[in-house]
């Protein structure tokens, strides 16, 4: 009987876990402190003097970046085992190589990764989850005469 | 029986491999004023308070998100088993829409704090919930 009780406490946690939060997936964030280029997520961006340039517009287009990064999770995503900022680097690398000035409309797309499909293994919590994400931008230049 | 583990392993691969594609776009695309994110707010100039900016409880905050769902359940109606989807989205561009409402001043900076995102993919006997979801967490903060 004791086992009985035991059994029930037990599927109710993991049930009310399922509830809350998922079987199997990834979270976590992006952080971009340590970036030593202006980065907008819109497409327009200050000038030296303050000035709001724009693509055509005192901007001239410099190529684009994708960065593809795996979010890692488990029990259930709540645990994130993924770091926030190591995008930074790849963004500085990115900008340095195009010789820009600055990133406009900065954007990213948040996806399933695999592992988030592999029932019946989803619903053990040390499974890992994931996320996969491609973070996208604009280099940008400022163009010749502009300030 | 070694036949069977063979092809539940390559089953198994197979699905590991492919995964299951909701994908969820989290853009500001449509604000007609620079969205900074990170500590440089123009082009040779960095806002050496930016971690202070981020904290500071007195600035008018804003936090979207937006998100992806599908939701499929299974009924069994005698010998028919039927399949229900249901979709549920937040539009991406509600992001620029919410940032917009904070009707930021040509004074002010749009300073975003964290992009933030996850999905999750819970799959049971009687159905499946696959999410993908994103957004943003700034501050609208004067200009140096």
């Amino acid at each position: 009987m004791k086992n009985l009780a035991k059994a029930i406490v037990f599927f109710t946690i993991i049930s009310i876990f399922f509830l809350l939060t998922a079987c199997a997936g990834a979270r976590g964030s992006i952080v971009l402190k340590d970036v030593n280029h202006p980065v907008s997520m819109s497409p327009y961006i200050y000038d030296k003097n303050g000035q709001v340039l724009s693509i055509n517009k005192g901007l001239t287009y410099n190529g684009g970046f994708l960065i593809e990064k795996t979010y890692y999770g488990t029990f259930y995503s709540l645990i994130k085992l993924s770091g926030d900022d190591d995008v930074n680097q790849q963004i500085n690398d990115a900008v340095k190589a195009s010789n820009s000035d600055a990133v406009v409309n900065l954007h990213y797309v948040v996806d399933q990764g695999g592992t988030n499909g592999c029932c019946p293994l989803t619903w053990l919590p040390i499974w890992p989850g994931t996320a996969k994400v491609f973070i996208m931008g604009d280099m940008v230049k400022i163009s010749k005469g502009g300030k | 029986m070694k036949k069977t583990i063979t092809l539940i392993f390559v089953g198994w691969v197979v699905f590991l491999f492919s995964g299951c594609t909701h994908p969820q776009i989290i853009t500001a695309q449509y604000v007609d004023k620079p969205v900074i994110v990170g500590p440089y707010w123009k082009v040779g100039g960095k806002l050496e308070n930016y971690e202070e900016l981020k904290k500071n409880k007195e600035l008018r905050k804003f936090n979207s998100e937006v998100e992806r769902t599908i939701t499929t359940s299974t009924q069994q109606n005698g010998s028919y088993q039927t399949t229900n989807t249901q979709y549920y989205s937040v539009d991406a561009d509600n992001i620029s829409k919410d940032i917009l409402m904070q009707n930021p001043s040509d004074n002010e900076l749009i300073l975003i704090k964290r992009c933030f995102l996850g999905s999750y993919l819970m799959l049971a006997p009687g159905g499946s919930i696959i999410t993908s979801f994103g957004g943003v967490e700034g501050v609208i903060a004067p200009k140096p």
